[in-house]
């Protein structure tokens, strides 16, 4: 069976940097959590393995550090149709979703500290359909994402709420 | 835009504003202070676990006074509020230091909601909710409105889309209106029994712990007096049958007075472009919902409900509402229908469906579907059968029971799945012990996506979920490939109609 998806666009390089930094920053936020437990538990009288709890939790997301960023970075990809947007996305829960075009209510382009200094953007698509977001793709440059935010929104929305 | 016609309307530089009536300060009294009980309710928790020395009296003072403050503001805003339809909106303004306005599109209300509590009753008022698809509560509750006022506003938007059904207040009804469904006292109460939620289950346990509180002292002297009875052999086994089927009582006598409250004398009616429903014992309610605002239509049928010969349909529009259970995020639901009666109903809600529920050739969940279920099933009993065995040895390990018992229940679900796709339609068949069989319109999709967990992967299946406004379904497992194309094929096909041209768009290009 042939592949049913389209071409996808990918993420430019410096995604992945952004992808490394939020890793980092996710490493360092949840060993200083483990240092702060182990720290408690040595108080409480527990002598010596607490501390191997913050190594164990960092050696682990380091590897992981080292491994997910690229892998998600490979399966970011999105396309623009005539009649739809596609998004793929996911390294352990790999994900297609179809936004058709006539039902997009309102686009948001987002950018944090650290997308602003690499020049990237992150674009949200809500629907009728729920609370958030439906659809988003982070680490677009701004000039796509604002291009792709301006071809999203110029198109008439269908009212099938 | 919508596409449905609107009525011609009067020029409306100065439609004059509509109030309240003068009593619905009074009627507002008991729910606001109901909702603000509730919210403080977290904070009064201490006091119970305080004992006798209680809460400091400044604390109470505070607590007292904020609750008198959002009481006060609750009111003044009921008091301060008024309304209008004007052009194709209905405006709401409250306030007067801090005036606030909300519009609403006459063409984007989904439903609309007649409820007359036990207070209004009493002072013979109404109250309005007008709901939309924007957010988690009505969007318009206009409380303390006299049954003309009501009746003017509804059938004043009706006007404003073209739309001519006539509107009748809660216990009213049209010679001209068709009767799609009633509910006896029999039904509701047999719906009731056959409904034992968490909700119920909470009650009841507090109400037993509370009775055994209340009874423990009276009881103990004639137990220390028969307590040679009271110890022999087997007694233990008999008081917790005893407590067991006590307990089972109450549950069914709660929820079947739960449905009571809510459902007496429902009746659903079809005014043509409307389906209406009326309903419930002490808050008299009223839904209208407008047929072509109709998201899904869902048919439950747990276990027991079709050995009894009946089940429930949820009728879903845009209108976002919150709840526990399914049944009660339903803008209607329509509680008792004999499964005979079924099918016809169904068509009255989703006249493009070719055939009866039960004749469609549904499609089978893909066989390894099966074996993600079994290795899901065995993981569960594994989690709570292994602590248990570890803590409690030998009774722990009857808990390894489970692990039969969910296998058959994968099967079961896995094997009385299905799936069906018509022109205009998604059906969907899940579970069942509890069967529920959703009907989406495939033009009311507003987003599908295709997901594939690390242990479908392994077998290349995945499974694909369907967003429709307020509401999700999620098909069986299908292959992974079959996932993917069925992203693009099941959204009704609308070509994107570009307003104005994009001249200096920027191309879509990624910057390497």
């Amino acid at each position: 069976m042939t592949d049913p998806l389209p071409t996808l666009e990918r993420l430019p390089r410096g995604a992945l940097t952004l992808f490394r930094i939020l890793a980092l920053i996710r490493m360092g936020l949840y060993g200083a959590v483990s240092f702060g437990v182990a720290l408690t538990l040595s108080f409480a009288g527990v002598e010596h393995w607490p501390f191997l709890l913050p190594c164990a939790v960092v050696l682990g997301l380091s590897v992981l550090t080292a491994w997910y960023p690229q892998r998600a970075h490979e399966r970011w990809g999105w396309a623009l149709r005539e009649h739809d947007l596609v998004i793929s996305h996911g390294v352990l829960l790999h994900q297609v979703v179809s936004i058709p075009a006539g039902r997009i209510q309102h686009v948001d382009v987002h950018q944090g500290p650290i997308e602003r200094s690499l020049g990237l953007a992150r674009l949200q698509i809500f629907t009728a359909a729920g609370s958030g977001a439906d659809g988003e793709i982070p680490g677009l440059t701004r000039e796509t994402a604002d291009a792709l935010r301006e071809r999203l929104v110029r198109r008439e929305a269908d009212d099938v709420v | 835009m919508s596409s449905e016609g609107y009525a011609a309307l009067p020029s409306t530089e100065e439609v004059p504003w509509k109030r309240l009536s003068a009593k619905a300060p009074l009627a507002a009294l008991v729910p606001l202070s109901a909702t603000i009980g509730r919210m403080l309710l977290t904070a009064l928790l201490p006091t119970y676990f305080a004992g006798e020395r209680g809460l400091p009296t400044v604390l109470w003072i505070i607590m007292v006074g904020i609750a008198g403050i959002l009481l006060a503001a609750g009111l003044y805003e009921v008091a301060t509020l008024s309304y209008r339809v004007v052009g194709a909106q209905l405006e709401i303004r409250s306030g007067v230091f801090t005036r606030s306005s909300r519009f609403i599109e006459a063409a984007r209300v989904q439903n609309t909601e007649v409820l007359q509590p036990f207070v209004s009753k009493l002072l013979g008022l109404v109250e309005v909710k007008v709901e939309t698809a924007s957010g988690g509560k009505a969007d318009g509750h206009l409380r303390g409105l006299t049954p003309e006022d009501a009746q003017a506003l509804i059938h004043a938007l009706q006007s404003v889309r073209g739309e001519g059904a006539a509107v009748l207040l809660p216990g009213e009804s049209s010679p001209e209106e068709r009767v799609l469904s009633e509910a006896r006292l029999g039904d509701l109460l047999l719906y009731g029994a056959t409904a034992l939620g968490v909700g119920v289950l909470a009650v009841v346990l507090s109400a037993l712990h509370e009775i055994t509180e209340t009874f423990h002292k009276l009881l103990l002297p004639w137990m220390e007096t028969h307590w040679e009875v009271m110890a022999a052999p087997g007694m233990g086994w008999l008081a917790a049958t005893v407590a067991a089927l006590a307990g089972l009582f109450g549950l069914w006598l709660v929820s079947g007075a739960r449905a009571v409250l809510r459902f007496h004398g429902f009746r659903l009616v079809d005014t043509g472009t409307h389906l209406r429903a009326v309903g419930g014992l002490i808050t008299r309610r009223q839904v209208t919902v407008r047929r072509v605002r109709i998201q899904q239509v869902v048919l439950d049928e747990p276990l027991l409900r079709r050995a009894l010969g009946f089940g429930s349909v949820e009728v879903e529009t845009a209108g976002v509402r919150t709840g526990k259970e399914a049944s009660e995020r339903a803008e209607l639901l329509i509680p008792v229908v004999p499964t005979a009666r079924m099918p016809e109903l169904l068509r009255e809600f989703v006249p493009d469906l070719p055939g009866a529920i039960g004749s469609l050739p549904l499609r089978p969940a893909h066989p390894k579907a099966l074996l993600r279920a079994r290795i899901r099933a065995v993981g569960l009993s594994v989690l709570v059968a292994a602590p248990a065995t570890w803590f409690w040895g030998g009774w722990g390990a009857l808990a390894w029971g489970l692990l039969p018992a969910q296998l058959l229940g994968a099967w079961f679900d896995w094997r009385f799945q299905g799936w069906f796709i018509t022109d205009t339609l998604v059906v969907v068949r899940q579970g069942f012990w509890r069967r529920r069989t959703t009907v989406v319109q495939r033009a009311r999709i507003q987003s599908v996506r295709a997901r594939q967990g690390p242990l479908e992967r392994g077998y290349g299946i995945g499974h694909v979920r369907i967003d429709v406004a307020g509401s999700h379904v999620v098909l069986p497992s299908v292959g992974w490939a079959e996932a993917q194309s069925l992203i693009d094929q099941l959204p009704g096909r609308r070509p994107a109609r570009r307003v104005r041209p994009v001249p200096d768009a920027t191309p879509l290009q990624q910057v390497p």
